[in-house]
C-alpha cells in the first residue's frame, strides 16, 4: 500500500493494448455504409415467356393477373382485362392514389401475392424502386419486374 | 543568556538570540529526504491514463455498433445516388453488379481463388465480360452444390435517375444466364 492510506492504482497498460487492439479490428470490419435491398420475383414476371416441358396447367378462371405499369404520362393499373390510368403528378406518380388502388387490391384478393411491374422506356430507376417499395408496403410481397 | 538582552557588536544593530526550541519529535533528516522525493516525483512528467481508457471503451462501443459480423465491404460510386425504400431487407453479400451512365461494372469478392475480381464495359445488353464472370462463377457455385437447383444471387445497384432501360439491359443478360435472384440496392435512410 503507497502512503497516505490510498489503495493502489491499477495497472492500465494491458487494458489500453486490449483497446487498441479490439478499436484496429473493429475499424477494419466496421460496415459504414448502412445499405438493404429489394429482392425482385423474376419467375412470377417472366412465367409467360418461359416455355416448360410439362404440360401448362388449366387456366383458372378466379386467378387474376394483376399489374402496375409505369408509363411517362401515367401509370397503368392491370386487374385482369380491367385496366385504369391514375395520371402523373409533377413528373412522379400518384403515390396516395396508387396506394388507395393497391389497398383496395389486397381487400379484394386477400390470398393473392404477387403483382407485376412493367416499365416504359424512359421511366426513371428510381421511380420503379418507389413503385416496388410501395406495393411491398402495401402488403404485397411478391413483387415481379418484367425485364422486357 | 537572558531573553531580550542587548549585545553589543561591531555594527549598530542589534543581534536578538534564539528564543525556545523544543526538541526535535521526529526523524527530521528523515522527513527531509521524504519530503525531497516526493517534490521530485512532482516536478516529472507522469501521464494519467484513467481518461486514455475512458476514450477507448467509448470509442470501442461506437465501433462494435457499426460491427459487421459477415464483413462484406460495399462499393458504392460517388456517381450513384441510391433510390430510397422503406421496405428493404439487409443486404448479402453476394456479386455486386452496378451501372454508371452507360457503364456496367461487375465487382466479386473472390472468384476461383482470385480474390477482387472486378469488370467494366458497355451496356450494350450483350455484356460479355459480365456474362463470362456470371459463368464462372456459376460453374463453381455447381461443382460446389451440385444436388441444389443454382438460383443465383448479385446485388444489382444503379442511381436513382438511370433510365430504367439500362436496368433492364442488364436484368435481361442476368436473366439469360440464370441469375433470378436480383436484389436491388437501396438506401434504407427514410424518405
Amino acid at each position: 500500500m503507497a502512503g497516505g492510506g490510498g489503495g493502489e492504482e491499477p495497472n492500465l497498460t494491458p487494458f489500453i493494448d486490449l483497446f487498441s487492439v479490439l478499436v484496429c479490428f473493429l475499424l477494419m470490419t466496421a460496415a459504414w455504409l448502412q445499405l438493404e435491398t429489394l429482392q425482385t420475383n423474376i419467375e412470377a414476371a417472366t412465367s409467360k415467356e418461359t416455355p416448360d416441358d410439362s404440360p401448362p396447367p388449366p387456366p383458372d378462371p378466379k386467378k387474376v393477373n394483376l399489374a402496375i405499369g409505369l408509363g411517362k404520362d401515367a401509370t397503368t393499373l392491370s386487374e385482369g382485362e380491367k385496366v385504369s390510368k391514375i395520371p402523373k403528378l409533377d413528373g412522379k406518380f400518384n403515390r396516395v392514389e396508387l396506394e388507395r388502388i393497391l389497398k383496395v387490391w389486397r381487400d379484394k384478393y386477400p390470398d393473392k401475392k404477387d403483382v407485376v411491374v412493367n416499365s416504359e422506356s424512359g421511366v426513371r430507376y428510381g421511380e420503379l424502386i418507389g413503385a416496388y417499395d410501395l406495393l411491398v408496403a402495401t402488403g404485397w410481397p411478391d413483387v415481379g419486374i418484367n425485364p422486357n | 543568556m537572558a531573553g531580550g538582552a542587548k549585545i553589543r557588536g561591531n555594527s549598530g544593530r542589534l543581534i536578538k538570540p534564539p528564543g525556545y526550541h523544543l526538541l526535535p519529535e521526529w526523524d527530521l533528516t528523515h522527513l527531509r529526504h521524504v519530503i525531497e522525493t516526493r517534490r521530485y516525483k512532482k516536478a516529472g512528467f507522469s501521464l494519467s491514463l484513467a481518461p486514455m481508457v475512458d476514450m477507448f471503451s467509448i470509442l470501442v462501443i461506437y465501433l462494435l455498433m457499426n460491427f459487421s459480423s459477415s464483413g462484406e465491404i460495399f462499393f458504392v460510386s460517388k456517381d450513384i445516388v441510391l433510390p430510397r425504400a422503406v421496405k428493404g431487407v439487409p443486404m448479402a453479400s453476394h456479386p455486386l453488379i452496378s451501372i454508371v451512365g452507360q457503364q456496367v461494372m461487375f465487382d466479386a469478392e473472390k472468384v476461383e481463388g482470385q480474390a477482387g475480381v472486378t469488370t467494366t464495359e458497355s451496356n450494350d445488353g450483350e455484356s460479355p465480360k459480365l456474362r463470362a464472370m456470371l459463368r464462372r462463377i456459376k460453374r463453381i457455385e455447381r461443382q460446389i452444390s451440385p444436388d441444389k437447383a443454382f438460383r443465383g444471387q448479385v446485388n444489382l445497384q444503379a442511381g436513382q435517375e438511370t433510365d430504367v432501360d439500362e436496368v433492364k439491359k442488364v436484368m435481361r443478360v442476368l436473366i439469360e444466364e440464370g441469375w433470378t435472384g436480383i436484389n436491388f440496392v437501396v438506401d434504407p435512410r427514410a424518405q
